[in-house]
């Protein structure tokens, strides 16, 4: 077990910049996601810690040693590569022996941990096979096992399940956070994909395509309370709307033009600086937070009406694109709890849409 | 028809190239034969067959000749792998930009006849040639050496000639070398030089032996170089050919000459697979 934490590590790629001045610091023991769009140096993040590359500028820390000009042979640190990197030449059991075969361990301990560790990932009946007799998800499976029979401090995975299908994809996600919580060892998973990047985090970090962290925090954190635009527009899908603060009846109200004024959360109006009247505020308001009916509930103390412009059915859920105003669409989502559904809505029905006050989440714009 | 021709189109493709085998290799191949075999003694009808030939090359002093062919082709080689491997190294996985003027400068002695890149050799390897006159200079030595006219030159001159063969294989396997499992092997534990041995020089085999095979067998043969570097003192396998197809117009005895070294060639690269396949199988078996 092993945290490691950047500070200002600046890393740029013939005059362009990938990472800038990147502070992180990835808690000892934990799950913890790097998501990010292609492009925004998750892989480069992961190359730095792993010693294929070296800052331009800054350090990096394991718990508090310096490894930033560590070889990467000298690191415990140990990587699942994208694309696996298995050696075509070796069989299964030479390539999870290897690491242990270079520090020169005698032949019967090799086998008893080569055994025990491709029986820990479900491939013991593999041992003798070459990695091009082997499906996407057994070399998967053979990637993690060579990476973690030299028990690292921490285990890297770079998109491990890029190139698995759907199901497998759920399955192998299950499998790591059952084998994380049992080696407790720190797991750092850098993708793109943000459903992955959700289920499996104990902590996740949010990057933009500048190459800078714009939030680290729980999965729940990010989701429900992210900090800036771009994470809530990354992570999950949101309805932006840009308003200004207007001071009505001694509250301060959200003023939205042509839409009318809406309910500021108490606690951000104790809490924030920046939400003095007059100020432009961004809204954030998740898809399904939104109550869609025919007609006006009372309840709520936000409604906007509009009319059903499209209409996806996702399975366990329908996307509702409802257009409230000429230039803006809302989506909506809305549960499937029953076979059928009572309040039946379609194309061109006007709707209305409520919110609660502690729906929205405010950003400075 | 013209749907068999359609179907079975690579056949009717790889016709011409057949042709030019059967009568450029094979035929020749069984020709040099049938005269190391065929009787000169007029009158003797044309299958007639005898061994003579072979008994008068083993009596001489032919094994010796064959000895030294080997043990040139075979030093030619080795040298040639211990410098073209790192040459072939650096141009895969270093030379970035510069490979392509590289590569160029490597195939450029192709381009020049291969007389003059011998008499080029004799202003480095002469008595006031380069190599005496630098280290004259530099008070290495005191007297200018002969380096010429000896198995030294011949060495050099085939060295040269052959290493391209060696680069080119091992590095086209090489330049497909997938950098990511160098990357693995690192991250596992390896040192660079571990990394080497397990990894790339395993990953690069096929290369080598092709290489192996390039230098090998033509060096086995070659009779020019040995003629113009070695002024005609030394006597190869390939010189004795010649001699005898070219100087004395003896067809049997040269024949007899061909299809034995061709023999001794197939030998040793049965015997070096053998070899190769014995370490793999002791290795497997520890």
């Amino acid at each position: 077990m092993m945290g490691i934490r950047f500070e200002q590590v600046f890393k740029a790629f013939n005059n362009e910049p990938v990472l800038q001045n990147l502070n992180l610091e990835i808690p000892s023991g934990s799950f913890f996601a790097i998501l990010g769009p292609s492009g925004s140096g998750k892989t480069t993040l992961l190359r730095l810690i792993a010693g294929f590359e070296q800052p331009d500028k800054g350090r990096i820390f394991a718990d508090d040693t310096d490894i930033t000009e560590l070889p990467p042979h000298e690191r415990h640190v140990n990587t699942v590569f994208q694309h696996y990197a298995l050696f075509p030449h070796l069989n299964v059991f030479d390539n999870v022996a290897y690491g242990l075969m270079l520090r020169g361990i005698h032949q019967d301990i090799i086998r008893e941990k080569v055994i025990t560790t491709l029986e820990k990932v479900h491939l013991s009946r593999y041992a003798s096979k070459f990695i091009s007799q082997l499906s996407g998800g057994q070399q998967q499976r053979v990637a993690l096992a060579r990476a973690l029979i030299n028990q690292p401090d921490v285990l890297l995975l770079d998109e491990p399940l890029a190139a698995l299908d759907f199901k497998l994809r759920e399955k192998m996600l299950i499998e790591l956070v059952e084998l994380q919580d049992e080696l407790r060892t720190t797991f750092v998973y850098v993708t793109h994909d943000q459903l992955e990047a959700l289920t499996v985090a104990d902590y996740m970090a949010i990057m933009n395509a500048h190459g800078q962290v714009e939030q680290v925090g729980t999965p729940m954190e990010i989701y429900e309370f992210p900090i800036t635009v771009f994470v809530a527009q990354f992570v999950g899908t949101t309805n932006i709307l840009y308003g200004t603060v207007v001071q009505e009846g001694g509250k301060k109200q959200l003023s939205i033009a042509e839409l009318g004024t809406f309910t500021i959360p108490m606690h951000e109006q104790e809490e924030i600086s920046w939400l003095s009247e007059g100020a432009a505020v961004v809204m954030s308001l998740r898809p399904e937070k939104i109550e869609m009916s025919l007609r006006k509930l009372d309840v709520y103390p936000n409604c906007i009406q509009g009319t059903i412009e499209g209409l996806m059915y996702h399975g366990r859920s329908t996307q509702y694109n409802i257009r409230v105003l000429p230039n803006l669409v809302m989506r909506v989502f809305r549960q499937h709890e029953e076979h059928s559904m009572r309040d039946v809505v379609t194309y061109d029905d006007i709707v209305y849409l409520h919110w609660h006050t502690d729906s929205v989440v405010l950003f400075q714009e | 028809m013209w749907l068999l021709v359609k179907r079975e189109l690579s056949f009717f493709l790889a016709v011409p190239a057949l042709v030019w085998q059967l009568l450029c290799v094979c035929f020749p191949l069984m020709l040099t034969l049938y005269t190391s075999l065929h009787t000169t003694v007029p009158g003797q009808p044309w299958y007639a067959c005898t061994l003579e030939y072979y008994g008068s090359f083993f009596t001489t002093a032919y094994g010796i000749i064959i000895m030294h062919s080997l043990l040139l082709a075979g030093v030619t080689t080795l040298i040639c792998l211990c410098i073209g491997y790192p040459v072939a190294y650096f141009l895969a996985l270093y030379a970035g930009r510069w490979r392509t003027i590289l590569l160029f400068l490597l195939t450029l002695p192709f381009w020049t006849n291969f007389l003059t890149q011998a008499y080029a050799w004799f202003f480095v390897l002469e008595k006031e040639g380069l190599i005496n006159t630098i280290l004259m200079k530099l008070h290495v030595i005191t007297e200018p050496h002969t380096l010429a006219y000896n198995r030294f030159a011949v060495l050099c001159v085939m060295v040269y000639c052959f290493l391209p063969f060696m680069i080119m294989p091992i590095y086209s396997v090489l330049q497909k070398l997938d950098w990511r499992l160098l990357e693995a092997s690192e991250d596992l534990g390896a040192t660079r030089w571990q990394t080497f041995l397990h990894i790339t020089l395993p990953l690069s085999h096929v290369g080598i032996r092709t290489g192996l095979l390039l230098v090998f067998i033509p060096a086995c043969g070659e009779f020019v170089i040995p003629m113009v570097m070695g002024g005609s003192r030394y006597m190869y396998i390939g010189s004795a050919i010649t001699h005898y197809l070219l100087n004395v117009r003896n067809e049997q005895m040269g024949a007899v000459c061909t299809v034995v070294s061709c023999l001794l060639l197939v030998v040793c690269i049965v015997f070096a697979r053998f070899f190769v396949r014995l370490l793999q199988y002791m290795k497997q078996r520890r």
